[in-house]
């Protein structure tokens, strides 16, 4: 199967004063077409210079790129939708009016009852006429990802989709991203959130320093690991790595039986990846 | 598909007609023009020259004046403000955003500076007088002015951030009206260096005293139909060349 995305050997490298920050590094990634894909990494690893570069809002210094098999081009754009980090819009366009704009400037069909189906997907059919700069962040979120969808893409490329979200608008993000791959569309997201790279994600991808390491299916890497739980006892903590359910039932009643109280369980993936927040030396 | 420039056009105009900057600058120029009657008073023998004169400057000024208080809000709304990435992310490219800023500016100053001609007309016709061509004349030469200066702001707009790009525009305003007179001064004064400089200076920027004709309209005159033709141009050809310099430079920016 020919990937969505191919990107190889890019780099990027951004002026900072007399200096200049390198944001990416020979970073090489594929997507294939219905994979659903998690973006990790620390702040400042390059996350959103690629996410940028691929949605043609940045170029790269080098390397090469290509979207559904073609070198990037203006074109291609409808086939795409972006959700930019921390998103903002024209501050006196109602929300309605936003979506239309983005909807014909995509050449999306479905007029105003596509719109209206999208607001409505989103939570945010009962703001349709009210200024997108009265939102809040967590609302222009919302408004966010309805244009990343007005256009029925192909491609979703989506810049920590869940920041500002309650938890009700992380659940509608899910809902949404998940109907859209099982609709057959693809994604590419960053996020900080462990638990949501392992609600959605089918594929992980770590980025560190601007390069770009492939972690593999999230299936395989949740089967490999078990749980993780941490357990306190006179203020000292430990944790154990239970394989299975049955081992953590057991380890539970063995730590309980010695005396530790269990504080928190997670997934020994959610561990793993945490790895890939931490700064590098 | 609709053209993406048109979309935006669309979409930039209704912003700034429910932006305050633009309503605050349509009440001054109102105000202005009504506050001239009272000058009238002083002008002794010549009725209403007052508000022919106040009115012809003020259609030139708040043209202008009104292009760079709009390129720099909404430019600065869409660059600073970060609205910019989401639009981009579309079937869009930086040429397309910039000429439908250039437009839509252009497009609400235009629309400003006929609604002020129109209250021009209508006080000089309540003071008794007929004065209909005049003001028709300056505001086609207002509108030619708008637009070259529209051009300026938006190529400074694309290259620097908003401080020091308001500031090269002002600055290119000015030097626009007072390079013919300070070339003539400096030639008179047989100033080598001075005069070369300025030289320099007044084909490297757009001549804006090219739609000066405001003593010849408030004494009634008329401005030949070539002047007129030459002005628009002159006019066409720097707001293409601004417009195409803009989008080489903003094409690189980074957003």
């Amino acid at each position: 199967m020919d990937p969505l995305i191919s990107v190889a050997g890019v780099d990027k490298t951004f002026p900072t004063g007399r200096r200049s920050t390198v944001a990416l590094k020979g970073a090489s990634l594929q997507v294939l077409p219905g994979q659903v894909v998690g973006l990790l990494g620390p702040n400042g690893a390059g996350k959103t210079t690629l996410l940028k570069i691929l949605a043609g809002i940045s170029r790269a210094d080098r390397g090469e790129i290509r979207l559904f098999g073609s070198p990037p081009g203006v074109g291609l754009r409808r086939r795409i939708g972006f959700l930019p980090e921390r998103p903002e819009f024209l501050p006196h366009a109602t929300a309605m009016e936003l979506l239309a704009l983005s909807l014909r400037l995509s050449g999306g069909s479905g007029g105003e009852a596509r719109v209206a189906e999208v607001l409505e997907a989103t939570g945010m059919a009962r703001f349709r006429n009210t200024a997108v700069g009265r939102f809040s962040q967590g609302m222009k979120q919302r408004i966010g990802l309805a244009q990343a969808l007005v256009h029925r893409p192909d491609l979703l490329l989506l810049d920590e989709p869940m920041t500002g979200l309650d938890p009700l608008g992380r659940r509608m993000a899910f809902s949404l991203i998940e109907r859209f791959h099982r609709e057959g569309g693809t994604v590419l997201f960053s996020t900080h959130h462990l638990d949501d790279i392992e609600a959605v994600c089918t594929h992980l991808v770590a980025i560190q320093q601007g390069a770009v390491s492939p972690l593999g299916e999230a299936t395989a890497l949740r089967a490999q690991g078990g749980f993780c739980l941490t357990a306190e006892r006179d203020g000292e903590r430990r944790e154990a790595l239970p394989r299975g359910e049955e081992e953590l039932w057991t380890e539970l009643e063995r730590l309980r039986r010695d005396g530790w109280r269990p504080l928190a369980l997670r997934s020994d993936l959610t561990r793993h990846l945490e790895g890939y927040y931490e700064e590098p030396d | 598909m609709k053209n993406p420039i048109s979309l935006l056009t669309g979409s930039f105009l209704r912003e700034l007609g429910r932006d305050r900057i633009v309503w605050i600058l349509a009440a001054a120029a109102g105000s202005l023009v009504l506050a001239s009657l009272i000058l009238n008073e002083m002008v002794v023998g010549q009725p209403l020259k007052a508000t022919r004169d106040a009115g012809l400057s003020l259609l030139s000024l708040l043209g202008s004046g009104g292009a760079l208080a709009m390129v720099f809000s909404l430019g600065g709304k869409m660059v600073e403000g970060r609205a910019l990435p989401f639009l981009l992310a579309r079937p869009v490219r930086r040429s397309d955003y910039l000429t439908a800023l250039a437009g839509a500016v252009w497009l609400a100053a235009t629309l400003g500076l006929a609604l002020l001609t129109a209250l021009l007309i209508v006080l000089v016709r309540l003071g008794g007088q007929t004065w209909i061509a005049g003001p028709l004349l300056g505001l086609l030469l207002a509108v030619l002015e708008t637009a070259v200066v529209t051009a300026l702001a938006v190529f400074f707009a694309a290259a620097l951030p908003p401080a020091p790009a308001l500031f090269l525009t002002v600055m290119a305003w000015v030097a626009g009206h007072a390079l013919d007179g300070a070339l003539a001064v400096a030639s008179q004064g047989h100033q080598r260096t001075l005069t070369t400089l300025l030289g320099v200076l007044d084909v490297a920027l757009p001549n804006l005293e090219l739609f000066n004709h405001r003593a010849t309209l408030a004494q009634g005159g008329s401005v030949a139909p070539g002047t007129l033709g030459l002005a628009a141009l002159y006019a066409g050809v720097w707001v293409f060349l601004l417009l195409r310099g803009a989008a080489a430079i903003f094409r690189r920016r980074e957003l």
